[in-house]
């Protein structure tokens, strides 16, 4: 059982407060919607969790550790950020076995992971050629390689296909249900809404709302009133 | 992360794109070239003598500049293709990241230097046959020629490691670095003479056991090298310490 907490985490990047002063504890054994509009600070949050980015105030543990402390961190947390972080010449089966020799994990899980995101035909194939679903899936399969206890994924829907989405939204359920942390970011509260227990809403860097869907005032099934509610909470609030 | 895991992996990260092996080799021709180039020409007065020598085995240097972008891509390639994030997640302690980066560079750049190295002596060999003159590629000299144009690519693979760490855009690290190396080295030994001796492409030369005035001895030009490498390596562990990957 691992979590999440972050402690009065802050980035400002010069004159700009891209998080500011949040805090926010990611429980085991559910799936966390984390939700705001583009330059909401999400992404910045993630990264300071997964210790790429450094935080001005405050800090984030994983299961009471800093990221950079973890012993295994591979083993630990897994993370999605984006389809973008792939060598263009570079093989799916060769990236994960770089990550897997890195990291010492045994080399089987690179199959594993493949067969699990449906890429083992297109493993040996340069990810140059992939779609955007495909290179999503990639990142997904790299996040799993460690077997991880806690995923963080940003925006791992983005440039999936209907079926993909499903397919992601059944596969995080099935995650948290095996008592595993899940932290997963949305521009888009319907995508999150179905699949998260809890939803917590950032704005311009800060909190505006952590509780569950019957909290925020709407039903997972109107979709108008989710928009609305979503609405309220990110739109104008510094004004 | 064990050492061993961490080599490994930069290893795998090399042979599975196709761009890159080719630069470990390419160093070995482009040596070739410059010295078939240099005694066509005429521009080595006294191949006989054993100043002759050192000036046609010291082209041997010229490959390493290909290294020296081997290492750059290693560094800086991981940020133009994003795979940095994957890195870092897999090693946070970044430290070791560069450490790792500068010690399979270093093995690459020794490889390359050997190639190199046994490429320009057949060179040599081929040239001084078909000039007549006589060649000893087991005198002292010539082995201390070689050796050194082995270890100068070394030294150039790791020191693009660093410098690819601190300026991340591969193409501007490339030209900043030819720049360096080709354009303002010349231009401050020609202002300030003294000074010249201790740029590093200078004393690379040195290393190369080139034979011309105001250079260090052949130990004192690796030294003043290696003393850049680990200035270089110095700068690349604490930004890249301290860089937010965003």
């Amino acid at each position: 059982m691992t979590d999440i907490a972050l402690e009065g985490l802050t980035k400002r990047f010069g004159a700009v407060t891209a998080v500011d002063d949040l805090t926010l504890h990611v429980r085991p054994g559910s799936v966390t919607g984390f939700l705001g509009p583009n330059g909401a600070g999400k992404t910045t949050t993630m990264r300071m969790a997964l210790g790429l980015i450094a935080p001005t105030a405050g800090r984030a543990l994983i299961g009471g550790r800093p990221y950079a402390e973890l012993p295994t961190p591979r083993r630990t947390v897994g993370a999605v950020l984006g389809p973008d972080g792939f060598h263009p010449g570079r093989s799916a089966r060769n990236h994960l076995w770089v990550i897997a020799l890195g990291a010492g994990l045994p080399l089987a899980r690179v199959d594993e992971v493949l067969e699990l995101v449906e890429l083992t035909a297109a493993a040996d194939r340069r990810v140059g050629g992939y779609s955007l679903g495909m290179r999503q899936r990639l990142g997904l399969a790299t996040a799993l390689l460690g077997d991880p206890a806690v995923l963080i994924a940003d925006e791992p829907a983005n440039g999936l296909d209907p079926e993909g989405i499903a397919w992601l939204r059944g596969f995080l359920r099935g995650f948290a249900d095996e008592g595993r942390t899940v932290l997963v970011s949305s521009h888009l509260l319907a995508e999150v809404a179905r699949t998260a227990d809890r939803i917590v809403v950032i704005s311009e860097g800060r909190l505006r709302f952590d509780g569950d869907l019957t909290e925020l005032g709407a039903g997972a099934d109107d979709p108008d009133a989710l928009e609305a509610a979503f609405l309220r909470l990110t739109v104008g609030v510094a004004a | 992360m064990s050492a061993q895991g961490l080599l490994r992996a930069e290893l795998l990260k090399l042979r599975s794109v196709r761009s890159s092996t080719w630069l470990l080799v390419a160093g070995a021709g482009l040596s070739a070239l410059a010295l078939s180039g240099s005694v066509a020409s005429g521009a080595v007065p006294d191949l006989a003598s054993e100043d002759g020598l050192r000036v046609v085995l010291q082209h041997g240097g010229v490959g390493a500049i290909l290294p020296l972008v081997l290492g750059i891509l290693m560094s800086a390639g991981e940020y133009r293709q994003g795979t940095v994030v994957d890195t870092f997640l897999t090693e946070p302690r970044r430290a070791r990241v560069v450490v790792g980066k500068l010690v399979t560079a270093g093995v690459l750049g020794l490889i390359a230097g050997v190639i190199t190295s046994v490429t320009t002596a057949v060179a040599a060999a081929a040239w001084y046959a078909a000039k007549d003159v006589d060649l000893d590629l087991t005198s002292g000299v010539a082995v201390r020629s070689l050796v050194g144009v082995a270890v100068w690519a070394l030294l150039y693979a790791a020191l693009g490691v660093a410098i690819g760490a601190v300026i991340r855009t591969p193409p501007t690290a490339i030209v900043a670095a030819v720049v360096w190396l080709f354009i303002i080295e010349s231009a401050v030994a020609g202002l300030v003479v003294d000074l010249g001796k201790w740029l590093p492409g200078t004393a690379a030369s040195a290393l190369g056991n080139a034979p011309a005035d105001g250079l260090l001895s052949q130990a004192g030009g690796g030294a003043v090298l290696l003393g850049w490498l680990v200035v270089a390596a110095g700068a690349a562990v604490a930004v890249t310490r301290r860089r937010d990957v965003t």
